[in-house]
């Protein structure tokens, strides 16, 4: 019966787009901005009552599916526009919703003023619509859609300020990149839809843990192929490279769409074939080992980073290796969990950030910031409070989702893997502490701060308030069924551990990985804030190490190199040579070629009168000649 | 005599007049061999109709003789129209229709 | 005595025709043109179409070649006592005689078939009154075309040799 109100979800984004886009240049921005926020607030209500029902059902019947529509039907085949509301997709919904929710409030406040205000919210609005689309769709057609979708917003809003240069090249860079893993995610479906007949979720659940005959190899194929586009979404190396120079659009788009949403979209695909994971364990290798690779390599270049939102989007892109970890894992509770977790205090940091640049009239650069605290003291609690959570210091969010990946980890990979994963999170700690550096220590600005509105600080401090608190989510800590993982569905850890000699060692790491990394966070904050020139100059000691962590390990570089170039020099090849030469040629060519056969031919026009009656005699003789000849008469 | 005998004289007559037009170029003369051409071919069609096909042949007979009338005097004409503009009628000389 | 009529009156037209093309003087020409209509006519007669030969006489000789004397009169053509051809044009010409030759020749092969011999029989010889009755019925529309083609060469003949500014 509710079933019926499903398409809400989708409806008041979609109105709120519309009524923007066309009636909306002639609103205020007051007007424009309540309904776009308001457009989300809706929808966050029935998502709401939908969750309020889902919570008192009993888990098997916590499921609420439609069909909107048939798209495309034949006898093998059917793709309908359905969307389906279980446990999972509840939970990606809220954090879509709720998160976008704040950072809809928070923006009406950070963009005002700016010429685009109106295409903004229209913009955002339509990356809500898409971004429920993904999350809700039914089928792998359904959910491609939305992903197509939110690229398309996430091209839009990075290049938002398209006057300036590098806003237009980064989001032709994103889409390109993200097109590169949609190469793959496209070449996944069709495979599926060539052995399956079939791309619903729950259909291909039941298909694949049925016995179907499929040899173990095509259903690694298919989930690798998958993974591609996971990885290009979800900016996991190689394919990251789009998400630190996505950082030029305005930051509240970077807070949604590039922390708590679009970028776990890869996490969520993964989940959602999980039937198709869990029968290829090298695929669920490669993509732990991809995602830890990711993890560190993101976190060392983050230490590197100059910039504020730069040192976040590596975090990002380091933090949902980790995610990645865990799905490789077979955890995929914990993934799910640290999405929760990592959506609430990475929005947090951004629109913390972003309430800093804009106290700084537009400065970015961290070695101009410093001693805010004063300033701006409530922005500075909530930055510190999601930079705790960050790093994982206990009681926070982060620590509980964070642990439950490492502990995983050391469960499933063995020690040489944890090993690894730890050092990250320690790497973590560390650039976490080169952000406090931002709040505290002597004053670097000149001038005077631009106080955030109220607008921006409640945001904020709401965010601060989950950060603290979705530990929650992740009691009863030790055991296999934590508050998340029921919920889902899903276990928690991959193996059945039997509560003996493992359980204590787990707490026992626990405490250790705490405490280690309570040290060095520590250690850290003390060297920025009170020895920051010391750390400056430890960066001009080695000037190439700090300009390679700061370039990324030159993956630019690499990219450059390897597919710029020789595609730029097949274009130069194709209109100097191809286009010019060859089609033109061709063109012009017929052209000369007629003119040509034209004079031929107008030699012929003697104006010789016996010339002409030549020509007569000739033709009578063919002619007669022929109809002779034809007749069989000679 | 037979229709061979008819029919091969028409044969010389006409190869004389198509000869003559590629040999002369006096504007008048070409008409004339013209006309030669057209009587050897009436003179066909009269022995057909004499030996094969009855009426029709002296009914086209007519029709030809009608159609050479005709064309005489519209190429006489032509040859005065040549004359007052070219003053000439040597047909080697002009070339108006070159290209 | 059919057949030494033939033969006098074949090799008068043949020699007419040879004088039309050879003659230099246009004025010459059209008087051997006109020995030559009388030959064609009296073949007509010893086929026995008098009726064409009527008409022959009545038309060609009496109106077309009339014709062509008044142009030539007209045109006053005093120079062209040059030499015939140069044997340049003679050369050029013999293609397209050859040509011809070609065509009399092919035709002349093709009514070897052995068709034609058989079918090759003596017509009755046809009478004014049957050709105007075939004339008048079976073939009215060419003979009505035939006419609207003179109208239009009268016109044109008329709108050709005008004068240039001449509009009346």
């Amino acid at each position: 019966m509710i079933s019926e109100y499903l398409w809400l979800l989708l409806a008041f984004p979609a109105l709120g787009v519309l009524v923007n886009c066309l009636i909306g240049s002639r609103f205020r921005e007051t007007m424009v901005a309540a309904i776009a926020v308001s457009s989300v607030g809706l929808s966050l209500a029935v998502a709401l009552g939908f969750f309020w029902k889902m919570t008192t059902a009993a888990p098997a019947a916590r499921i609420v599916a439609t069909t909107l529509y048939t798209w495309l039907s034949d006898d093998a085949l059917h793709i309908r526009i359905g969307l389906l509301l279980d446990p999972l997709s509840m939970v990606m919904v809220l954090v879509v919703l709720a998160i976008g929710f704040l950072i809809h409030i928070y923006s009406t406040s950070y963009m005002k003023g700016d010429d685009g205000y109106r295409r903004f919210f229209v913009y955002l609005n339509l990356f809500i619509f898409f971004m429920l689309l993904l999350v809700l769709a039914d089928n792998l057609v359904l959910t491609f859609v939305g992903w197509e979708g939110v690229g398309l917003c996430s091209y839009l809003l990075i290049g938002f300020w398209h006057q300036k240069k590098s806003a237009c090249d980064a989001g032709r860079k994103a889409f390109i990149v993200n097109r590169i893993g949609d190469f793959g995610f496209i070449l996944g479906v069709l495979l599926i839809i060539v052995v399956f007949q079939t791309v619903d979720y729950r259909e291909l659940a039941t298909i694949v843990r049925g016995s179907h005959g499929v040899s173990p190899g095509i259903i690694a194929l298919m989930a690798l192929l998958l993974f591609m586009g996971a990885m290009g979404k979800s900016a996991q190396f190689p394919l990251h490279v789009w998400l630190p120079d996505a950082m030029e659009g305005p930051t509240p788009v970077s807070a949604l769409i590039h922390a708590a949403t679009m970028v776990n979209a890869g996490v969520y695909l993964m989940c959602r074939i999980s039937p198709l994971l869990a029968q290829s364990p090298e695929v669920l290798l490669v993509i732990s080992a991809v995602g830890l690779i990711t993890a560190v390599y993101a976190a060392l270049s983050a230490l590197g980073q100059t910039d504020i939102k730069r040192v976040l989007a590596y975090s990002t892109v380091s933090q949902i290796g980790y995610m990645f970890v865990a799905v490789g894992s077979g955890m995929y509770a914990a993934g799910i969990f640290h999405l929760v977790t990592h959506g609430i205090f990475k929005g947090l940091l951004f629109l913390g950030a972003g309430a800093v640049i804009h106290a700084m009239n537009g400065e970015q650069e961290i070695s101009r910031m410093g001693g805010l605290f004063r300033e701006i003291p409530a922005t500075a609690v909530t930055f510190i409070a999601g930079l705790l959570a960050l790093a994982g210091v206990f009681p926070l969010a982060g620590f509980f989702s964070k642990d439950a990946i490492l502990w995983g980890s050391f469960e499933h990979f063995g020690t040489n893997f944890w090993l690894v994963a730890f050092a990250g999170a320690l790497l973590t700690a560390l650039y976490c502490g080169k952000l406090f550096g931002v709040f505290f220590g002597r004053k670097r600005y000149e001038g005077h701060l631009h106080r955030p509105s109220v607008l921006m600080v409640a945001p904020l401090a709401i965010l601060a308030a989950g950060a603290l608190t979705a530990g929650l989510l992740g009691f009863p800590m030790f055991a296999k069924d934590t508050a998340i993982s029921r919920f889902l569905g899903f276990p928690i850890t991959a193996m059945a551990a039997d509560a003996g000699a493992l359980h204590n060692l787990e707490i026992i790491m626990t405490v250790l990985q705490a405490a280690v990394i309570l040290a060095i966070l520590t250690a850290a904050v003390y060297m920025f804030t009170k020895k920051r020139e010391r750390m400056a100059a430890l960066g001009d000691a080695f000037p190439k190490t700090a300009a390679l962590l700061a370039g990324g390990f030159g993956m630019d570089r690499i990219n450059d190199v390897l597919f710029v170039g020789p595609v730029r020099i097949l274009a130069r090849f194709n209109a100097r040579i191809i286009d010019s030469r060859i089609i033109d040629g061709a063109v012009n060519g017929t052209g000369h070629l007629t003119m040509f056969a034209g004079r031929l031919l107008a030699g012929l026009q003697t104006g010789e009168l016996h010339h002409y009656a030549f020509s007569v005699i000739a033709g009578t003789f063919l002619i007669i000649g022929t109809a002779l000849y034809l007749a069989g008469l000679f | 005599m037979t229709l061979y005998h008819f029919v091969g004289l028409g044969m010389v007559l006409f190869t004389i007049g198509a000869a003559g037009f590629f040999i002369r170029n006096n504007a008048v003369v070409l008409l004339l061999c013209i006309e030669i051409m057209l009587n050897a071919v009436n003179l066909i069609f009269a022995s057909f109709a004499r030996f094969l096909y009855g009426t029709e042949g002296q009914i086209f007979i007519f029709i030809i003789m009608t159609i050479a009338a005709a064309e005489a005097a519209v190429g006489l004409g032509i040859i005065i129209a040549l004359y007052r503009s070219h003053k000439t009628l040597d047909m080697s000389l002009i070339k108006d229709l070159k290209g | 005595m059919e057949t030494v009529i033939f033969w006098i009156l074949s090799a008068f037209a043949v020699a007419a025709a040879l004088a039309v093309v050879f003659f230099k003087r246009a004025v010459n020409g059209v008087m051997s043109l006109l020995a030559f209509m009388f030959g064609m006519a009296g073949l007509y007669v010893l086929m026995g179409a008098q009726l064409v030969a009527f008409f022959q006489v009545i038309v060609y000789v009496g109106a077309v070649l009339v014709l062509f004397a008044f142009v030539v009169m007209l045109l006053n053509l005093k120079e062209f006592v040059r030499r015939l051809t140069s044997p340049a044009d003679v050369r050029a010409a013999i293609p397209a005689v050859l040509l011809a030759v070609g065509i009399a020749a092919l035709t002349w092969l093709a009514l070897q078939d052995g068709a034609f011999a058989k079918a090759a029989v003596l017509q009755p010889v046809a009478g004014l009154r049957q050709i105007a009755l075939d004339l008048f019925t079976r073939h009215l529309l060419v003979f009505e075309l035939t006419s609207v083609i003179l109208f239009v060469a009268a016109v044109g003949a008329i709108v050709i040799s005008r004068k240039e500014g001449d509009r009346s």
